[in-house]
């Protein structure tokens, strides 16, 4: 029984870990969707650079992890904006499927890319010594490393929901999911808005990804690996809904979890069993509009 | 003579390769309102849509107290001076009533407060989401939050349809006091006697081209153009001025 219950608690621990970590690297890809209708599938490439970036400035320039976070953040952020002055912006009138060609275009060209500049193997990364121990409260046992995922997302989750709930740049970003031709009509400048909302979720998924890169691994095939579980969010969750990506990042991260813990042998396809749960219990995601 | 508020020069526009609207010029003095008529189809919507930078635009001029504004976007409109209420009153959903007016302030005379005021129906809802407001909630929260882009010309595209008769007196009375404090406003609107009533000028558009334009009180005292064009069965004498 005792067993039983710390089972229970280890898998809630780590799988709601985990599913913050989906939902810092995924949330800005549900809100670009909602607020542009533009499906970005190379939103993992943000995660897979923010994951380079820190280990390049670990190794090679011997930083403290946490100092690499918020510099994957800002890095990812400015090259994100970039992109979508000078590609994205040119196929937002464009059809899902240009869309869809340009972006699964952009992920192989960035697994090429990370392969000619740090390699095609797996990068094998250490994490410094105070997250690589194991507390104990009580008989429950956890590692730090879960715990730092957890804080960070729990902060980072608050934020972003003080941010869109309570701010009037949080209002107009739902104004502008709500409905862009509106919006635009009452004097706000939704392209601005957007390109604002995409750094900060395109930084969001690079600081995701080097919080993440213990977790999840780190090597050029990542925005492809990933994306499923990206995709998988913003259906279950419905797009341009941070609720919905929460709940579904949440879903998800407890029954990948949950299904390796208790069930390894098929465990890494309970969420696609979850998925399609929801989808046929809900098509249009769990907050997601009609 | 002094410059137009808002100028239309020929202006031809539409959707995709369909022209919706043709060869449409007229003005709009300074604090002055005009009045689009027209039977349903005939374009009046999609010159609303045209001026706020909505549709397809193909050829033509449009200014501004002498600014061409043809190809700005929409927001940069707004900044302009052009306020404009949607036909389908466009609520934001996900925000509350006061949300909804947040995101459109921009400096000026009129504020949340001074709206709450002039809507008192609006202040008792002010947390509510827009999707729990009535239809008479909506058209006030659409021209409240046209207001609050503090506009010199307001753009109102049929604020009265789908109004019960009290919702629609009491809109007809705040559009009133609009224009009595020299709120100019472009009102395309259903119920032609009262549209007439209020502005001082009236366009009529018969697909998509103008066929009258001048005073709204010689539409009032010869009303046979309006039989002819509107599908209005009136008598001399039978629409009367708000302002009278």
């Amino acid at each position: 029984m005792f067993s039983i219950i710390q089972g229970i608690v280890q898998v809630l621990f780590d799988g709601v870990a985990f599913g913050m970590l989906l939902f810092v690297m995924s949330v800005g890809l549900s809100i670009t969707l909602g607020m542009m209708r533009f499906a970005n599938l190379a939103h993992g490439v943000f995660a897979m650079l923010g994951g380079y970036v820190t280990a390049t400035l670990m190794y090679r320039g011997g930083w403290p992890f946490l100092v690499t976070l918020p510099i994957a953040f800002g890095l990812v952020a400015v090259v994100s904006v970039a992109l979508e002055r000078f590609v994205y912006r040119r196929v937002y009138a464009a059809k899902e499927l240009d869309q869809v060609l340009l972006t699964v275009g952009i992920i192989y060209m960035s697994i090429a890319a990370a392969a000619y500049v740090w390699g095609p193997e797996p990068m094998t990364f250490t994490l410094p010594d105070y997250l690589t121990v194991y507390r104990r409260i009580g008989w429950f046992s956890f590692s730090t490393y879960g715990a730092l995922l957890l804080a960070f997302g729990t902060v980072i989750t608050l934020a972003i929901f003080y941010g869109l709930e309570r701010t009037r740049f949080g209002a107009m970003i739902r104004a502008a999911v709500d409905d862009r031709r509106v919006a635009l009509g009452m004097g706000i400048n939704v392209n601005r808005v957007f390109t604002i909302t995409f750094a900060i979720g395109s930084g969001l998924a690079g600081l995701g990804g080097a919080l993440g890169i213990n977790a999840l691994g780190l090597d050029p095939s990542f925005p492809i690996e990933y994306l499923v579980f990206f995709l998988i969010v913003v259906s279950i969750g419905g797009g341009g809904t941070v609720k919905g990506a929460l709940a579904a990042s949440l879903l998800l991260g407890l029954s990948d979890t949950a299904g390796k813990y208790y069930v390894p042998q098929t465990g890494a396809f309970i969420i696609y069993v979850v998925m399609l749960l929801v989808m046929l219990w809900r098509p249009n995601g769990l907050f997601g509009r009609s | 003579m002094a410059e137009p508020l808002l100028q239309l020069d020929r202006v031809r526009a539409g959707y995709g390769d369909a022209v919706v609207v043709d060869d449409i010029s007229f003005a709009v003095p300074e604090g002055e309102s005009l009045a689009l008529l027209g039977r349903n189809g005939m374009g009046k919507t999609t010159l609303i849509l045209t001026i706020m930078g909505q549709t397809r635009f193909l050829g033509g001029k449009m200014s501004f107290r002498g600014k061409r504004f043809e190809r700005m976007p929409s927001n940069a409109r707004v900044a302009l001076g052009l306020g404009w209420a949607p036909q389908e009153r466009g609520i934001f959903a996900s925000l509350t009533v006061e949300e909804n007016l947040a995101v459109a302030a921009r400096p000026g005379h009129w504020n949340a407060a001074r709206l709450f005021e002039l809507f008192p129906s609006l202040a008792e809802r002010r947390r509510n989401f827009g999707n729990q407001l009535s239809g008479g909630e909506q058209q006030m929260l659409a021209i409240a939050r046209a207001l609050m882009t503090n506009p010199s010309l307001l753009l109102l595209d049929e604020p009265l349809e789908g109004l019960a008769p009290i919702i629609v007196e009491e809109l007809m009375r705040t559009i009133g006091r609009l224009a009595a404090e020299g709120v100019g406003f472009v009102l395309v609107e259903q119920h032609t006697q009262l549209a007439l009533g209020l502005a001082h000028h009236a366009v009529i558009l018969e697909r998509g081209r103008v066929v009258y334009r001048g005073a709204s009180q010689g539409l009032i005292d010869d009303p046979s153009v309006l039989v002819r064009f509107v599908g209005l069965r009136g008598e001399r004498g039978a629409i009367t001025p708000a302002s009278a």
